[in-house]
This record gives structure tokens, sequence and C-alpha cells, in this order.
């Protein structure tokens, strides 16, 4: 048993081909540019960064803020250094431009967090560590690198977080509401009845009970059925139906096509041989006799990121309550489409000084999409209650409290007054804390 | 050694597949009467309210116009007060479309040009001087939006109070009936057009919107109703003057300023029509159709185990009582009786949650088009 464990941990050192990961470097580049294209060319850089006043931001992070028409300067850095990427030119360079300006991106606003993002940024902090250029890459041609071969263990990073997303997903499936009440899916799909074919079944129950277990025994064994050579190849196809599915129910963007690509990794060298072979004549090497070894400092790296990913999901565990409820701890998390939440939050602002009092109309400060978002998150609601204050103090030299009148529905129960309203929103300062300030759920949600 | 992940390949297969197989094998049922449909609430919406709304402000607008140019050939105190008795009709059936601004409407800022206020006087007197020199103010500029439609009307129409007061007005100023005929026409020509492009074109872009995306109709008219009742009808009518969004009370921020009396109409005319709308009580009162109430119905929304729609027709009543209480004019209401008027805004307000949260969870709104994956 133990020299098994100890000869399966060398393996990990064994040398392996650097097609799949050059492979994959190679569709990783080229989706993550097209969603560049595809962002600017629906003008969300105007409208999510531009056009509004105010933005909301990362404790900690809140100087990483839109560059006004240089915005797009970013968005086009974003998108050469994923043609970078792409082809394997100035690699290390290339990879750390984009993990950069595409988490600068996202950082800029958080009402657009999704949690694809995250992947995304997480995907290509890992390449800046890995030798996916050893092969088929503009490097290889001009000299700077040439390996047929990798170490394992590179492979095998890559392969651990796809792993770890779908399994946490899996994971975060098995609670109460999604088991036993077929939540959010039974709101989401029963406003879906204009879907042809499958449209007509979208009100009848056990088609909600059906996907939610469905989408949760995917999550759960897809890794595993990936990482099995014998179901690979039916794995492949569920894949590629679960994610087509997705996108015809929900508007995901850029996900399935991202996770469909990702899935690839898992396949034997041989197709990734043979699809680099066919589809990058340009980039084919010429001799790969000279062999380096790859720099071993960024194993520990790569450990780190891959431990980081197995550990933060599961910070929520520090926060009392319904992580639901308070959301601490529920992004960066792989809780993917778990909650049908609304929210409808207004502000009343009162003068320390002179005692008056007044409402704030939210659309003086905030996008319709930042409102929505807003209204049911609570970071949200602080740093804008914050955001109101210095506004008043800046603008009218006022010193004010700001109390919330704030109401949510969550998963399908009626809404329910969300924030104390008697407490000033400014006594409470933006951290890690717990927060204190939110009346309680009455309710449970059981599960992971 | 890999026999348990096959197996839950095999489960997960049989899971997917079946669906599929389920899917296709049966012969699509169109217009299942299990599932709600979409294209016969769209149908009734633009054939039985939203159109007939159009038309009807078309025609009386039309016929304010007329009214205008009667009055500025008689110049007399019966044809102002004929005219003035047109404007009233005129706004009253602005008040039952001014919720339906999709389409057409809103292309042309239907909403500005026709129900800013308050109005700009002093910016309508120097336009009434400049059109007296020949000037035609441009009222497709957003600048303009305070100096034109009903509140500029009612200016012009009301400021000076009793009907000879106003005549002496309107006669002794020059330029001014031209402006107020300008602008009577300037409405009409927007009422006309948007019931024409409705009554044509746009009836069919409404109704082919039948799917479930943010940009469908069933989505839009979601997004209209919500936001016409919380910021046109809650805030505008009733929070803004009543000091809500202001440290001060606002009484000559109301609609209607300058004829006080007939504030209160125009809530009760556009309530109704919000009530009418979530209910699906055509234009005509006489019948009514699938809408947002019944929709809700079909889809066993509750509340504290009633029917959702039932709380939400209830806190209308409620609504209705609170403004019982409110006196003709909110103007006055305001100034002497504000209580009242917070008393009306809070029983509003009660329903802008619940349909902000609850109505719109159960209909799966969606506010803007822009990816998510729903955390």
């Amino acid at each position: 048993m133990r020299m098994a464990i100890r000869s399966r941990y060398r393996s990990i050192y064994y040398s392996t081909e650097a097609a799949p990961l050059a492979a994959f470097r190679v569709l990783f580049g080229i989706i993550i540019a097209l969603s560049m294209l595809r962002f600017v060319a629906y003008g969300w850089v105007e409208k999510l960064y531009l056009s509004p006043v105010f933005h909301f931001t990362y404790l900690g992070f809140s100087w990483v803020q839109p560059l006004g028409i240089w915005t797009y300067g970013l968005f086009l850095l974003c998108f050469i250094s994923a043609i970078g990427v792409a082809l394997g030119y100035r690699y290390k360079l290339s990879t750390m431009v984009l993990f950069l300006s595409f988490t600068y991106i996202e950082a800029m606003d958080k009402t657009t967090y999704l949690n694809h993002y995250y992947f995304i940024s997480i995907v290509a902090l890992l390449l800046c560590f890995l030798p996916a250029n050893a092969t088929y890459s503009l490097d290889n041609k001009q000299g700077r690198s040439c390996e047929r071969l990798i170490p394992k263990w590179t492979l095998l990073s890559i392969q651990a977080f796809i792993f770890i997303v779908y399994f946490y997903a899996g994971l975060a499936k098995l609670n109460s509401d999604w088991l036993f009440e077929a939540q959010p899916l039974s709101i989401w799909l029963t406003t879906k009845t204009d879907l042809p074919l499958i449209g007509q079944f979208f009100e009848s129950t056990w088609v909600h009970y059906l996907f939610s277990w469905g989408g949760a025994i995917y999550d759960l064994t897809i890794p595993f059925l990936l990482v099995n050579k014998r179901t690979q190849k039916i794995a492949f196809v569920l894949v590629i139906a679960f994610h087509i599915m997705t996108r015809v129910l929900f508007p995901i963007g850029m996900f399935p096509w991202i996770m469909i690509i990702a899935a690839t990794i898992f396949f034997p060298s041989k197709y990734h041989i043979a699809f680099l072979y066919r589809a990058l004549p340009f980039l084919r090497p010429q001799d790969q006799s000279e062999k380096r070894k790859y720099l071993g400092s960024s194993k520990w790296l790569v450990t780190l990121i891959i431990a980081s990913q197995i550990i933060l999901p599961w910070r929520y565990l520090f926060y009392p309550g319904e992580l639901f409820w308070h959301e601490q701890g529920f992004r960066f998390s792989w809780r993917v489409m778990l909650m049908e939440k609304q929210g409808y939050t207004t502000f009343r602002i009162v003068d320390k000084d002179t005692g008056e009092s007044w409402t704030v109309q939210n659309e003086e400060f905030l996008s319709s999409f930042q409102e929505k978002q807003m209204a049911f998150q609570p970071d949200f609601i602080l740093e804008y209650a914050h955001h109101l204050a210095n506004h008043y103090k800046a603008t009218e030299g006022r010193n004010i409290s700001v109390y919330a009148d704030s109401f949510v529905s969550l998963n399908g129960r009626t809404s329910k007054a969300f924030v104390d309203p008697t407490i000033d929103l400014i006594t409470k300062s933006r951290n890690f804390q717990p927060i204190d300030w939110l009346l309680p759920f009455n309710d449970s949600i059981h599960g992971l | 050694m890999n026999h348990k992940p096959f197996l839950l390949s095999k489960l997960v297969g049989v899971l997917l597949f079946g669906v599929l197989l389920f899917s296709t094998s049966c012969e699509r049922t169109t217009g299942n009467s299990d599932t709600w449909n979409r294209s016969t609430m769209l149908q009734h919406w633009a054939d039985d309210i939203i159109i007939p709304a159009w038309n009807n402000f078309s025609v009386a607008s039309t016929e304010a116009v007329l009214a205008a140019d009667t009055f500025s050939l008689k110049l007399d105190a019966s044809s102002l007060e004929t005219l003035r008795f047109k404007y009233q009709v005129a706004y009253r059936s602005w008040q039952k479309v001014s919720l339906f601004e999709i389409g057409p409407g809103e292309q042309r800022n239907i909403r500005l040009r026709c129900n800013t206020y308050p109005t700009d006087t002093s910016e309508i007197k120097i336009n009434v001087n400049q059109l007296h020199l020949g000037n035609e103010p441009n009222l497709l500029l957003p600048s303009t939006f305070t100096q034109q439609g009903f509140p500029a009307l009612d200016y012009l129409l009301y400021s000076k109070g009793s009907v000879a007061d106003q005549l002496n007005y309107l006669s002794t100023q020059p330029g001014a009936v031209t402006y107020m005929k300008f602008l009577f026409s300037s409405i009409n020509n927007l009422a006309n057009e948007v019931y024409t492009e409705w009554s044509t074109d746009y009836r069919t872009t409404f109704l082919e919107g039948n799917g479930s995306s943010a940009s469908a109709s069933v989505n839009k008219m979601a997004n209209d109703f919500i936001f016409h009742y919380e910021k046109e009808l809650r805030a505008g009518k009733v929070g803004i003057p009543a000091g809500i969004f202001s440290s001060n009370t606002l009484p000559h921020s109301i609609e209607s300023l300058f004829n006080p009396g007939f504030s209160k109409e125009l809530f009760q005319t556009s309530f109704d029509a919000h009530v009418a709308f979530f209910n699906g009580t055509s234009y005509d009162g006489l019948s009514d159709g699938p809408s947002f109430s019944k929709y809700l119905d079909h889809l066993g929304a509750t509340e504290n185990g009633q029917p959702l729609s039932d709380a939400v027709n209830q806190q209308f009543e409620a609504s209705q009582t609170a403004l019982n209480g409110v006196t003709e004019s909110f103007k006055a209401t305001v100034e002497t009786d504000n209580f009242t008027m917070l008393g009306l805004y809070d029983e509003l307000q009660r329903n802008t949650i619940r349909i902000k949260t609850d109505v719109m969870q159960i209909l799966n709104v969606k506010i803007d088009y822009v990816d998510a994956d729903g955390d």
C-alpha cells in the first residue's frame, strides 16, 4: 500500500507529452480573445464600466477602478495577451499580462462577478507557472523553448483544478433547497415553457426534480468519469450535452464553451497531438531533440494555488447564520446557479446635525444592474452606504447616518426584511468579521 | 477497479437521455392547455388593452387640437372652457398610455415629452416670445422636455386661475396661443405616430416576442410595469411632493401644479390603469383575459398561504383607501396634511416591495441583458 502511494507520488514527476497542455493553451487563449471581442461588441464596456458613476469593489481592492476611455485599452491588452497565449509567443509575459489584465477587469466592479470569470483568472494564473508553450508555440519555433515532454504534475494541476470546480459545484448542490424543493430550478424552468420540444415539460414538478438531481449527480460524477480512461468518451458526450442544455436554458454567455474546452484536457495525448498537427501546421516543431529541465520552483506555487482552491470554499464555516442569506463566503467557492434571490433596498439618510431626513433615489448613483445586485448582497449594501456618507460629506458637508430598508426573497420564499433598519450602517466598517446587522433568516437550508 | 464510475456514468446517461427521448418521442402539442400561453397573453394585452389605449389617446389629443384651433379663432371664455375640458380628457387618456411606452413610444421619448414636471415656466415664457418672433423651439431636444407636454399646457391654460384671467393672459400675450397650439399638435403627432405603429408593424413585433429572454415582450412589460409603478406613480406623483426624497416637502413638484385640484384625478386614473393591467382588465373595462395576476395564480405563487395575486390586489385596495383620505389637490394635502400623503406613499411602497421581490422572483424577470450564472 505504502509502496503504491509512493510510486503514485513519484509518477507525477514522470515526463508526459506536452501536447495536451499546449492544446489547452491554444483553445483557452482563443476563447478568451473571443470573449473580449464579444464583451466590447455588446457595448458592455460602456454600460458596465464607463457609464456608472460608482463601482462596487472588493475589500482591499478599491484602488482597482475603470480607467475611463483607457478601459478599452485594457480590453485590447487582454485580447492581445490572449492571442499571445494561444500562439505561445513570449509565453511567460503573455500569461502574466493575461492574468493581470483579465483579473483587473473583473475586479473593477464586483457587480459583474461570475464564477466562470473567476475560473478564467485562476486558469490564467496557473498557466503562468506551467510549460504550456513547450510545443506548438512561437517560442518553440523561435528557439526559446522546445520540449516534447513535460513533468506530469504540470498537466495534473490543470486537471485537478477542473476536478475541484466540478466536484465542489456538486457538493454545493447537496442542500435541502436544491434536492428537496427543486429550487431555484423550479422557478427558472417554469418560465421557459416557450422552448421548442422540451418547453412543454417545464411546468411539471418531476422535471424540476429530474434536472436538480441530474445536475447534482452530473457535477459530482463528471470529474471521475473524465479522469477514468474507460468512461472518458461518454463523459465528454455528457459534458457537451449538459453545457449545451445550460446554454439553451440560461443566459450564461461563454461559460458552456469554456467548460467544454476545459474537459478536453483529460483526453489521451494522441488526440491533442493529432489536433495540433492538423490545426496548427505553422507551429509544428522542427527539432525536439534539445531537452531542458523545466524550472522546479513553480511547483510549489502551483501546489499553493490548488490548495487554496480546496480550502477557500470552506471559509463560510467561520460565519454563523445561513450562507445563502448573508453570502459571506459565497463567492469564489464554485457555488453556481444555486439561488434565485431578489431584493429591494432603499436608504434613509439622517443628518446628524440638523435632524433632516430623506430617502435616496438609488438611480442617482447606481445603474439598474448595480441596483439589482446591491439589493440582496450585504457587502454591496454596506459599501454603498459608506459611499453615500462620503458623497454627502463631500458635496454638502453633512454628517449623516444611513439606514437601510431592505427586503429579500430567496428561492421561492416570501420576501422578508433583510437589513436591521434600526442600525446606522456608517457605524459598521467593511471587513471580514461576521456581519451583525442583518435580520435572521428564520428558516433553514440544510446541507453543505 | 473502475466499476463504480462506470455505473455512475450509466446512471447519468440514462437520466439525461431519458429526458431527451421523452421529449422527442412526444408529439409537440401547441397550445397545450397545461402550460401558460404567453402568446395569448400578449395578444390580449395588445388588442384589448394597449392598442385601444393608444387609439383613445390619439382621438382625445386630436379633439384637443381641434378645440385649441377653435379657441385661437374665437378667443372667448366658452371656447377656453371647452379647451380646458378637452385638455383634461386628453391628459386623463395620457395616464392610461403612459404605462405602455414600450416600443414606438420609447423610441420617441413620449413619456418625457408629454409629461415631464415640474415644468419650466421661465423657459416657456422665452419660447412664447421666441415663437412670436418666428423661432420655433426644437421639442426633440432633451433640454426642452420641461417646456412642453401637458405640464407646460397646464401653465398656459391654468396659471392665472379663473377663465377670465386666463383668457386675458392668452389674448394679450403675443405668441402664447401659438405656443399652446404648437404643444397640442406635437402631442397629437406623437400620439398618432405611436398608435399607427402599434396598429401595424409593432403589434407583430410585440407578439413575436413571446419568449422568456430579457428582450422578450413579457419580460419587458414586467420591467416597464414595475418601473412605472415605482418611479412615476409612487415617486413622481406622491413621494417627491411629500418630501420622501428631500429634506423638505416639495408641494410645487406635483403633477398639474397650476390646476392642483386635478392632481388626484390624474393619480387615480394612472393607479387604475396599473390595477387593470395587472389583472388583465380590458381597456373598456368589460372583459378580462390573461395577465400577470393570472400568470402568478397559474404558477401557484402564494404569500402566507393565500395567492400572491390576492395579496397584491389587497394592497392595491389598501392604497385606494389611503387615497380616499387625500383631498382633490395633492398640493393642498402636502402643505396642510402631509401625514395623509405619507400614508398613501407607505401603502404604495408596500406593493413596490412585493412586486420587486416576490412577483419578480416568481415571474423570473431579468432586469437587463447581461450574463449571469445565478449567483
